[in-house]
């Protein structure tokens, strides 16, 4: 297991360092912010001198192998836009993009749970159907309409939560439950068939024949065995939670990678863009490792290979 | 059943108290609750987080000014309501001989840093906001860079390459800053004279100034100040309406209430287009004169800019010394526009081209229908135009490459404004051959403009009007469309009155908290 | 590698069918479809939606088009105006109605080439990947991961910002943003199955790998990957409309679903009419969709879960066979 792991790490960085590289090369390709810098009317002169000081107008190769010796100690430049190192710039907004999707995550594994097992117990009946199309159909609402709508009825007609900003407890109603929205909808679809599947698999069909008839163990061999596919996908949809918390952090200016980001892309702060997506990789890296770790625990038969 | 609905109800729990424990951690921010902050605070919401801090770039605010009159002053300002220059931290000046000036500084005043603010302080800033390196986005207002000399403690001797009458108004670009910043960067910090001290700027979040006991002037109401940033138009204006923030500013016409809450204000801006006129059709004076024609600007401006638009001739507001009286553009007349459009073809202009608009997103809020109701104007009588929305970054490149031949022929939407309402903030940059985001190539405009640049007063405010009329009837590069006004909305009980400038400066010591 | 994913796959999507089954598992599936009302309606309103949007705007795109500012956000359910503005006028006065039927063209034209194409390529790295095994393998998983750890919305945007939006290039983008998915799931298929009894056979008579790979592999693979392919319609419509409220869809007159919903979300509470219209139409079609998909999978694997399939009718199947 620990072979597979560190195997598996490496990898990772290996595909995290190709990801940094295709963003460096990306990003150069905006073309050089000089005149979103410079006053309206700068002479080429100081186009050329913005260039100079930002290493703007080296060739593309030199760039990039100065680029590639900061980083090796971890330095991503200065950020252009906001005055100070880029990586200070994400990982100080990091931690609450991480908490938002901790939270968001953690509530729609549970409802889903709860749904999906509602719905696997009275399968084909109508709650099943209910639920069913209710998780359907909340995985094929746009999200940022969702947003907008939240505001407008929650925020300024019924006045129940603030429109937008992180404040008290109420602040974070209307995001989480935006970036619960995708994840809900198919994690219920995951742990319904998870469930109907182990409870007809076999050694739950014998747990009960031996006269296990107690209904709570059944389910908790169930619950188990389906566990696997459901950690598997929360994973897979954590990662997707960062493009939520784009969404998010748009309507709601809630605090985070997501503003930080799109912010910007629109300063052409390629420093910051860099940086983020190391950061953001790197966050994705750890999880999957995670991911792997549970299922290890969870199923014995993954720590044998 | 229900001992498996319990494990899953139990794990919910858990995320209900990680939920808890993260609301009440030190990262969320407690304070700003719906009653817009304390007692004392005063919050306002805004689209963006400023691109630049330092007080040298302050012209860019965009709409909305934060730093001007409350971290940072300058030496003189403008009487938003007779538009004359008037003292700030300047007492008084006077004119030298045609080209150097002496200013009398305000005694006693302190940065808030501790440093005095004397004439070496206002020399150093002068030099700093002249320096190419630094390259200060106020600089585009202040085309023949300047020197000053501290004469003493309180006298400034301020010289000019050429004769500029405007200098007082001018010299108002130039924010005063702690001697202490830094010459050869720009500051993420900034330390001036104003009545609040600059606090922190939390990046993508919100930006903070406390009030400074050592201010020179009165006291102002708020204790704090804090600007929220709220990209999303109909969210920035929600935060005014349910009144977590005091003053959103500014917001789209759909989102305006009927009550006196909602303010319009003017920043002296005009939306145009500026015309390429160096290709094929847009080289033929013809083809630019058919736009003129071809646009319904009465109703398209009514119709979708409601209060926020006035339909006009010119390329400057009624404010501006340029603006010419009395003046009448072509009105619309599409049969007209076909006609010389037909003309011109048949002198074998290649009018059936395909021509760029280019705009960017967020030129004015609903710019992009404006725009397409402009195209199906201009469709009807026979041009092909199609529209390019780009992010600032992209427009600005494209708004200077005036004569780039690799380029296919555009025209530019523009929205223009001059809060200090002198024309020599708008016609050289758009008229003259050496303007930087200039079309026009023409020997006699450039001549009027340049006298006018010398001259003083009524004789300044005859040259340009010469000038404005001369480019509007004779070259047709500049399609103006309307002139624009700016809403904001007040939270219930505060009470605030904008001027002309409150899209460069919204002083929190204007604002008026109803608690 | 990402394992977990694997077994995801492996969990989610439907074993391969056996090729012998083929056509009586169509012939199966039309008739279990017949008798499921909830993904017969589901069908049935895609493939209405497909037909209007396909044939309509041959006939209505200058209709569709033409702006008249005296029914700007005139309001929906009146027919004084006509037919054509029965969903109201939008903020230039343009009926809403047609203007939703080009759209949804429009929507479905990226949707179905973008997830045609990333189907297309994904699921053939996949499969080399896959049945190729070794270093290439290795290589290309991490290829997928490099595209995987790149939040897509992020993505997406740096490069509509160098490319500057078109449809052609929002296609491009979508597609490579999805790509990874089919690698993942064309790859487990082809791991698993050139183990197979027949595959080796299929080897021990000489066939070369591509032979084996299009002849043999493919088949197999390709319900699976139609399936992921169905509920990705979704996602796609649904990440083309969260890319023009980022500012960076398609550029007007050009008009999908997306641009709809994000630029009436403006006029929210003045005229909920122009959002809410186009937003109902995404949510039906990603529905509808989202649904066959479900029904699909369910179909194909009897034994795992049979969503929205009647009692009734499974009981039918299971006596018949």
């Amino acid at each position: 297991m620990l072979i597979f792991l560190s195997r598996r790490l490496v990898s990772s960085v290996i595909a995290l360092v190709g990801v940094v590289v295709v963003v460096f090369f990306l990003g150069r390709l905006t073309g050089s912010p000089a005149h979103l810098y410079l006053p309206q009317g700068a002479s080429q002169e100081m186009a050329d001198n913005f260039n100079r000081t930002h290493g703007f107008n080296d060739p593309l190769w030199q760039q990039f192998i100065r680029f590639v010796g900061d980083v090796a100690h971890l330095d991503f430049g200065t950020s252009i836009w906001q005055q100070r190192p880029a990586l200070t710039a994400v990982t100080s907004v990091f931690p609450q993009t991480l908490l938002l999707a901790v939270v968001a995550m953690t509530l729609s594994i549970a409802v889903a749970a709860v749904l999906g097992c509602l719905a696997a117990a009275r399968r084909f009946g109508p709650v099943d159907k209910l639920i069913t199309f209710g998780s359907l159909a909340c995985a094929s609402i746009p999200d940022f309409w969702f947003a907008l709508v939240g505001v407008l009825f929650l925020a300024v007609h019924l006045g129940v939560v603030p429109t937008s900003g992180q404040s008290d407890l109420s602040s974070w109603i209307l995001p989480v439950a935006t970036l619960m929205l995708a994840p809900v909808g198919v994690l219920t679809q995951v742990v319904r068939g998870a469930m109907i599947e182990a409870l007809g698999s076999g050694y739950v069909q014998s747990a009960r024949a031996r006269g296990l008839a107690h209904r709570r163990l059944v389910y908790r061999h169930a619950l188990r065995n389906a566990a696997l596919p459901i950690i598997s996908v929360a994973g897979d949809r954590a990662a997707g939670l960062v493009n939520g918390a784009v969404i998010v952090g748009t309507v709601f200016a809630w605090p985070g990678i997501g503003t930080v980001m799109v912010d910007a892309v629109l300063n052409r702060d390629f420093a910051v863009i860099q940086a983020g997506v190391f950061v953001i990789g790197l966050g994705i890296v750890l999880l999957n490792v995670l991911v792997d770790l549970t299922y290890a625990v969870a199923d014995p038969r993954v720590r044998v290979s | 059943m229900l001992s498996t609905r319990r494990r899953p109800l139990a794990v919910a729990a858990g995320g209900i108290a990680v939920l808890l424990a993260a609301a009440c951690s030190p990262g969320g921010d407690a304070q700003a609750g719906r009653t817009g902050g304390s007692a004392q605070t005063l919050t306002i919401a805004i689209p963006t987080d400023p691109t630049s801090l330092d007080p040298c770039d302050s012209q860019a605010a965009d709409g909305v000014g934060t730093l001007r009159r409350n971290v940072t002053e300058s030496l003189t300002d403008v009487d938003p309501g007779t538009g004359k220059v008037v003292p700030l931290l300047a007492l008084s000046w006077r004119q030298e001989n045609p080209t150097t000036w002496t200013f009398k500084l305000r005694p006693g005043v302190k940065f808030q840093d501790g440093t005095a603010f004397d004439a070496k302080a206002a020399a150093f800033n002068i030099k700093r906001t002249m320096q190419p390196d630094l390259g200060c986005l106020n600089l585009g207002n202040i085309p023949d860079p300047f020197t000053a000399t501290a004469v003493d403690t309180t006298t400034l001797r301020v010289v000019t390459k050429g004769p500029d009458p405007i200098l007082p108004l001018r010299i108002g670009w130039v924010d005063m800053v702690s001697p202490k910043t830094s010459m050869t960067a720009k500051t993420s910090h900034p330390v001036g004279t104003g009545p609040y001290t600059f606090v922190r700027r939390t990046p993508g979040t919100d930006m903070r100034f406390k009030r400074f006991d050592g201010y020179w002037g009165s006291k102002p109401q708020a204790r704090e100040v804090r600007y929220v940033f709220r990209s999303e138009a109909s969210v920035r204006a929600a935060t005014a309406k349910t009144g977590e923030a005091d003053i959103a500013v500014p917001i789209a016409l759909q989102d305006a209430t009927e009550d006196e809450r909602t303010r319009s204000y003017t920043q002296s801006r005009v939306f145009f287009l500026r015309l390429d006129t160096d290709k094929p059709p847009l080289n033929d004076l013809r083809v630019r004169q058919a736009i003129g024609y071809a646009i319904d600007k009465k109703n398209i401006v009514t119709a979708l800019m409601g209060r926020t638009g006035k339909p006009t001739d010119q390329m400057v507001a009624p404010t501006v010394n340029g603006y010419v009286t009395g003046y009448k553009g072509p009105a619309h007349d599409p049969a007209k526009a076909k006609a010389l459009i037909g003309q011109a073809k048949s002198a074998g202009v290649d009018t059936g081209r395909r021509i760029e608009l280019i705009s960017r997103n967020t030129l004015f809020p609903g710019s992009s229908d404006v725009l397409q109701a402009i195209i199906q104007n201009l469709k009807d009588v026979g041009l092909d135009i199609k529209l390019t929305e780009l992010d600032d970054n992209a427009y600005k490149d494209k708004i200077h490459a005036t004569n780039s031949s690799g380029q296919p022929v555009s025209m530019m939407a523009v929205s223009h404004d001059n809060a200090f309402a002198d024309a020599s903030f708008s016609f050289p940059k758009y008229l003259s051959s050496s303007g930087t985001v200039s079309t026009i190539r023409d020997a006699r405009l450039d001549s009027l403009l340049r006298q006018a640049d010398v001259a003083a007063g009524g004789k300044r405010a005859q040259l340009y009007q010469r000038a404005a009329r001369w480019a509007y009837e004779r070259n047709g590069a500049i399609v103006p469309i309307a002139e624009q006004f700016s809403l904001l909305l007040l939270s219930k009980g505060v009470d605030y009155k904008p001027n002309g400038l409150t899209g460069i400066e919204l002083p929190a010591a204007q604002v008026k908290l109803g608690r | 590698m990402n394992m977990a994913q694997e077994l995801v796959a492996g969990a989610t999507t439907a074993p391969p069918v056996d090729p012998g089954r083929r056509g009586s598992g169509r012939r199966r599936r039309t008739r279990l479809l017949l008798r499921s009302p909830l993904p017969l309606t589901a069908a049935i309103v895609l493939v209405a939606i497909m037909l209007v949007s396909l044939i309509a705007p041959a006939f209505i795109a200058d209709a569709a088009q033409r702006q008249d500012l005296t029914q700007r956000l005139s309001p929906p359910f009146q027919l004084s105006d006509g037919f054509a503005f029965v969903l109201g006028g939008d903020t230039l006065g343009r009926p809403m109605l047609l203007q939703l039927v080009v759209a949804t063209k429009t929507s479905l034209l990226i949707a179905a080439l973008s997830v045609g194409l990333s189907a297309l390529v994904g699921s053939a790295i996949g499969l080399i990947s896959g049945y190729t095994g070794g270093w290439v393998d290795a290589l290309i998983m991490r290829l997928s991961d490099i595209i995987h750890t790149l939040p897509s919305l992020l993505l997406a945007l740096v490069i509509l910002y160098v490319l500057s939006p078109s449809i052609t290039n929002l296609i491009v983008v979508l597609a490579l943003t999805r790509l990874p998915i089919y690698m993942r799931v064309a790859r487990a298929q082809a791991l698993e199955i050139r183990e197979r009894v027949f595959v080796e056979a299929s080897k021990a008579l000489g066939s070369r790998p591509w032979r084996i790979m299009l002849r043999d592999i493919r088949p197999m693979v390709a319900p699976t990957v139609l399936t992921v392919a169905m509920l990705e319609v979704a996602n796609v419509i649904l990440q083309a409309a969260g890319l023009s409220f980022l500012g960076v869809g398609l550029q007007r007159p050009d008009v999908d679903l997306g641009i709809m919903v994000a630029s009436g979300r403006e006029y929210l509470s003045e005229a909920w009419f122009v959002t809410f219209f186009p937003g109902l139409l995404v949510v039906v079609i990603a529905l509808a969709a989202n649904i066959l998909s479900n029904w699909l999978r369910a179909v194909d694997d009897p034994g795992q879960s049979a969503l929205f399939v009647s009692r009734k009718s499974l009981r039918d199947e299971e006596v018949s066979r």
